[in-house]
């Protein structure tokens, strides 16, 4: 005898798979971090390793070096985020590249057994690792001179990422940031404005990532050679100063040893006999 | 109405702002000029002026029709409507027009590269150089202290006879008014030019003007050279500013000449620098030296490129190596470097002009390497006796006021002379027509303690004055001796030994005023050669026999020539006596006792000299001196006094207090084709494959893949043909590691060389450190030798 599928068996199926997906969902609800959506986490899983969470480049938080505040989206835009960032990161290389090549003058203290304190490190240095993902929960008290290309390419990093990231959502930033900006000003949201405003950023962001990485590195280049040396100036700086010390510490054992005969020639106690 | 014109008003004023604040400020600071620079590389926008200039001259004749700087541009740029909707273009297909572009592009891509490799290889330079180059106009701040922390270290003796030339630097100040306005007005010339041109001239005079226009032509430009280069693809090179010049010769006339002519033979003379303003540069200085004024750009990052209209490879002439005192040999810290003088190699002197080949043998082919022999000491024998031994040569000591009751030397023989309180000798130094067939004859010490030292009147071999000193150092080797003393110099190793310190003192002197090259000669050979005719009676007594003959006798004739003194004109003798040098004078004042009671020494407060002043106290002291009442200090005899027993154990620290010896530097070897040929293993290595040659097979090898084939033919043969692709991404990670990697090894190689040479400085610092610090820490009792007492040791405490 054929038997023939029965409504009833698909209805039986179905519930199975549904109470299976419950178990499922419940299982990841209950093991909580380690299932997480796509982009914060990989597998994850009883025994499994917990792996580093990988944020996003910009709006971590607030006053990151990338965040668009609401004074930023100006009528009637379209915001020029990518020369805003462009322009911020540049600025602040540059402060930190002149702050670097001016801090080759410094007073050398000879007596100071740690050599990468011999040189202060920067205030506008320490002041953008303070904001950077390695050093802004305090970590950034044990960064010296020498760390300053460190931080340069850390900032390299972060500002090629947050380019990197605004490429890949550039359309739906974009058409948010119009949105915004013709909302408060009941203006009307054009969508040829939004295609220009996205190719143009678009470009920006392919010149810029083009160029930013040559560009330091150059400068690393240059930088790195005359700091590669100053190690060995200040050696040679100590070393003559404790020359100047010596010299005067011998001229002291100079005057001292003028007494030598003096000294030695003593009375001979026969000649006391008299 | 009074709307309208206050709208215009309002725009009449804010327009000129607005076009004001368009002009962009010049760009300054090393990071805006790299940004900009490679900006321009990667430019969409617009295309580098050289570029669009020096295209259409290379396809010239070569495209479907004649192309402009704004066809360059609209192609770079990828504007193609506009290159192609021309006007003038009507009889151009399409086709035929993109054809063009693709020609332009393939063209500027290649030049691109080629100028952004030449920026980036500029600045890997700049990050090596300015330390290290002793440049006029820098900060030299390790060429600058360890030299003056080695003047301090010396003694007058070590100055005396150390292979290492000092040069001398005297520092002089200008009226900083007038040459800020020398500075303004070449800041000015340089601001009229194009970044390119600036780029030129400031390496056309960054050694100097004079050298540009030639000693002899110093004011001269001519105007058919003026800012027209010598052709070639390097003809940038040769480029020159007759504006320029003219204003850098106004400048080095304004130098306090009068001043300068003090300045002694070999002493350079270093003046302040000052600042350019030129838009887009930043670091460029003006430097002025007393022969020449100059432009230093401190920090460049862009090299004179060449000229892209001209096919690669085509040099005219090239240019060249500089000359010895040429280029970055000129400045007076550069040529104390080791491209700019021969090693001071003891043992080893090189001669610097090829050998001639032999009768028969072919002449060779350039690069060919040449071995010498190294000839050491031939004589090993020493002589010590009684007086002071330490710091022998003399030279330490500077001339006190001479007693009432001394008498003076005169240049004929003074028999009243005789040796005083403060001295073991006396010298008289006298002219004379015969010195028993010498050029100077200093005979044994007499019974008042004078020495005679006789020079030839009228010779022509060498300046009395290094005479003069050579035969007073013979006087302080014989000062201590007795009466009739000789130094046994009848015999070989006597004659060598007693001649070798004298003819070194001599050499220095003449190499120090630049009677001797000592880029031709170094001092041990000088030494060696005249020693040897010191000592004429053994047939090269001091050298042995020289392993070319010919070459050595050449060599000799060559430095007889450089010292020869002009024709005697009568009194030079005399005068060398009665006006002595400060050197000699010194060397004669070292003839005295140190520490006699009773008598002054007087020298410069350095580290050496104090040490030559201790040291001779000490043997003075135990040579001459009671250290211990009725007793000879260094006999072992039973105890003769109560208190013997009582003296302390010896501190253990001088005993323990090795001081370290002072072995020469040496240049870590640069093998730079070793280290290509481990990059291209690595690059094999990178690919899974064995070192092949050449290196290029290890990009592409078929059997990586045919060999192990994968599960699927067609994921093998996929993979296959992204073999390149693969090898490509390979080599480029190695390429970016090379830079790293080369990094590592030049600063390996540098920390090598000053290594060893300051880690020996620093352990004779710690050496001298431990003895000061015990010569403080001895305890003198407060009862020396107490008469009539038998209390025990107590009362020392």
């Amino acid at each position: 005898m054929q038997k023939t599928p029965s409504r009833t068996s698909a209805k039986k199926e179905l519930l199975f798979a549904g109470i299976a997906l419950c178990a499922l969902a419940g299982f990841a609800f209950w093991k909580g971090d380690n299932l997480r959506l796509a982009g914060q986490t990989v597998v994850g899983g009883v025994g499994g390793p917990n792996m580093p969470i990988l944020g996003a480049c910009t709006g971590r938080e607030e006053e990151d070096l990338y965040e668009i505040t609401r004074e930023d989206l100006q009528f009637p835009g379209p915001p020029d985020v990518i020369d805003m960032w462009t322009e911020r990161y540049h600025k602040r290389v540059e402060q930190i590249v002149d702050e670097y090549l001016a801090n080759m003058q410094f007073e050398i203290d000879c007596l100071n057994s740690n050599v990468d304190q011999l040189v202060p490190p920067g205030a506008q240095m320490l002041a953008l690792a303070a904001q950077l993902p390695p050093w802004e929960n305090g970590g950034g008290a044990d960064l010296s001179y020498v760390d300053t290309p460190t931080v340069l390419l850390e900032f390299l990093r972060t500002y090629e990422c947050a380019l990197t990231e605004r490429y890949f959502f550039s359309f739906g930033d974009v058409t948010k940031e119009l949105k915004e900006i013709m909302a408060r000003n009941d203006a009307e949201l054009l969508w040829g404005e939004v295609i220009e405003e996205y190719v143009e950023q678009a470009r920006k962001i392919g010149h810029e990532m083009s160029i930013a990485r040559p560009a330091m590195n150059r400068v690393l280049t240059v930088t790195s050679g005359r700091g590669r040396l100053k190690n060995l100036d200040i050696e040679a700086e100590c070393f003559y100063r404790a020359t100047m010390d010596l010299r005067n510490a011998m001229s002291l054992a100079a005057e001292a040893s003028a007494c030598f005969p003096r000294v030695q020639d003593t009375k001979d106690p026969l000649r006391d006999y008299e | 109405m009074r709307r309208t014109l206050v709208l215009i008003g309002g725009l009449c004023v804010l327009l000129p702002a607005a076009t004001l604040a368009a002009e962009e400020a010049p760009i300054t600071g090393l990071y805006p000029t790299v940004l900009q620079m490679t900006r321009q590389e990667n430019n969409q926008s617009s295309a580098e002026l050289a570029l669009k200039m020096g295209i259409p001259q290379i396809l010239a004749g070569k495209t479907a029709f004649p192309i402009t700087a704004q066809h360059v541009e609209a192609a770079i740029t990828n504007k193609f409507s506009t290159l192609c909707s021309n006007g003038e273009l009507k009889d151009v297909t399409f086709t035929e027009c993109m054809e063009v572009a693709a020609q332009i592009v393939e063209v500027a891509q290649r030049e691109s590269w080629i100028r952004a490799l030449g920026r980036d290889l500029m600045m890997i330079a700049t990050s090596y150089e300015p330390e290290a180059d002793g440049h006029t106009g820098r900060k030299h701040e390790l060429s600058v202290k360890l030299p003056a922390a080695m003047y301090w270290w010396q003694s007058g003796s070590d100055r005396a006879t150390n292979p290492a030339m000092s040069t001398k630097i005297r520092l002089m100040t200008v009226d900083d008014d007038e040459f800020e306005e020398h500075a303004d007005d070449i800041s000015g010339i340089l601001s009229d030019f194009s970044f390119d041109s600036i780029v030129t001239l400031l390496q056309r005079y960054k050694h100097g003007y004079a050298v540009v226009q030639g000693k002899d032509n110093r004011g001269d430009c001519d105007e058919d050279e003026d800012e027209g280069g010598g052709g070639g693809e390097l003809g940038e090179l040769t480029i020159r500013s007759c504006e320029l010049e003219v204003a850098l010769h106004k400048t080095w006339e304004d130098l306090p000449h009068d001043e300068l002519q003090n300045v002694q033979e070999g002493e350079l003379v270093v003046f302040p620098v000052f600042d350019l303003t030129v838009p887009g540069f930043s670091n460029v200085v003006l430097w002025l030296r007393a022969d020449d004024v100059g432009l230093l750009w401190g920090l460049p990052v862009q090299p004179v490129l060449p000229d892209i209209t001209v096919p690669g490879g085509s040099y005219i002439g090239g240019p060249g190596a500089p000359g010895l005192d040429e280029g970055i040999c000129s400045h007076a810290f550069g040529k104390r470097g080791y491209l700019c003088r021969p090693q001071e190699l003891e043992d080893c002197p090189i001669d610097l002009e090829p050998l001639e080949p032999e009768q028969g043998e072919e002449e060779p082919v350039g690069g060919t390497i040449e071995l010498h022999a190294c000839v050491p000491h031939k004589f090993e024998t020493r002589k010590i006796e009684s007086g002071s031994n330490s710091c022998q040569v003399g030279g330490w000591r500077i001339p006190t006021e001479p007693s009432i009751m001394l008498q003076e030397d005169t240049p004929t023989k003074d028999n009243k002379l005789q040796a005083e309180l403060c001295e073991n000798c006396k010298v008289d130094l006298y002219c004379q027509g015969d010195c028993d067939g010498a050029l100077g004859m200093t005979y044994n010490k007499n019974e008042k303690g004078v020495i005679p030292i006789c020079l030839k009147q009228q010779q022509e071999v060498a300046p009395y004055e290094y005479i003069v000193l050579h035969e007073l150092v013979h006087a302080q080797q014989k000062c201590n001796l007795p009466i009739e003393g000789t130094l046994d110099s009848d015999t070989q190793a006597g004659c060598c030994t007693a001649e070798y310190y004298p003819n070194v003192v001599m050499c220095k002197a003449m190499m120090e005023d630049g009677l001797v090259d000592v880029k031709k000669f170094t001092l041990e050979e000088c030494a060696m050669m005249l020693s040897n005719e010191s000592c004429a009676t053994w047939e090269y007594a001091c050298t042995g026999e020289p392993p070319d003959i010919d070459s050595y006798n050449e060599r000799k004739e060559l430095l007889w020539e450089s010292f020869k003194p002009p024709p005697p004109q009568g009194q030079e003798c005399q005068n060398a006596i009665r006006q002595m040098s400060e050197r000699a004078l010194s060397i004669k004042e070292s003839l005295k006792l140190s520490c006699t009671p009773g008598c002054e020494a007087q020298y410069e407060n350095t580290i050496g000299n104090n040490l030559c002043y201790i040291s001779q106290c000490v043997e003075e002291s135990l040579e001459a001196h009671r250290l211990i009442p009725g007793r000879i200090p260094y006999v072992t005899q039973d105890e003769a006094y109560p208190w013997d027993s009582c003296m302390k154990d010896r501190s253990e620290l001088p005993d323990l207090v090795a001081i370290p010896p002072l072995t020469r530097t040496f240049l870590p070897q640069y093998r730079g084709r070793d280290l290509v040929e481990q990059m291209d293993m690595l690059l094999c290595q990178v690919s899974g494959l064995p070192k092949l040659s050449p290196p290029i097979l290890c990009t592409f090898h078929p059997n990586r893949r045919t060999n192990q084939p994968l599960r699927d033919y067609a994921d093998t043969f996929s993979s296959l043909l992204s073999l390149n692709e693969e090898s490509a991404m390979r080599a480029q990670d190695l390429q970016g590691s090379a830079q790293n990697i080369g990094t590592r090894m030049g600063t390996m190689m540098y920390q090598n060389y000053l290594h060893k040479a300051l880690r020996e400085f620093a352990d004779l610092v710690r050496a001298a450190n431990g003895l000061i610090y015990a010569v403080g820490d001895t305890q003198i009792p407060s009862v020396a030798c107490p008469r009539n007492y038998t209390g025990g040791c107590g009362i020392f405490q």
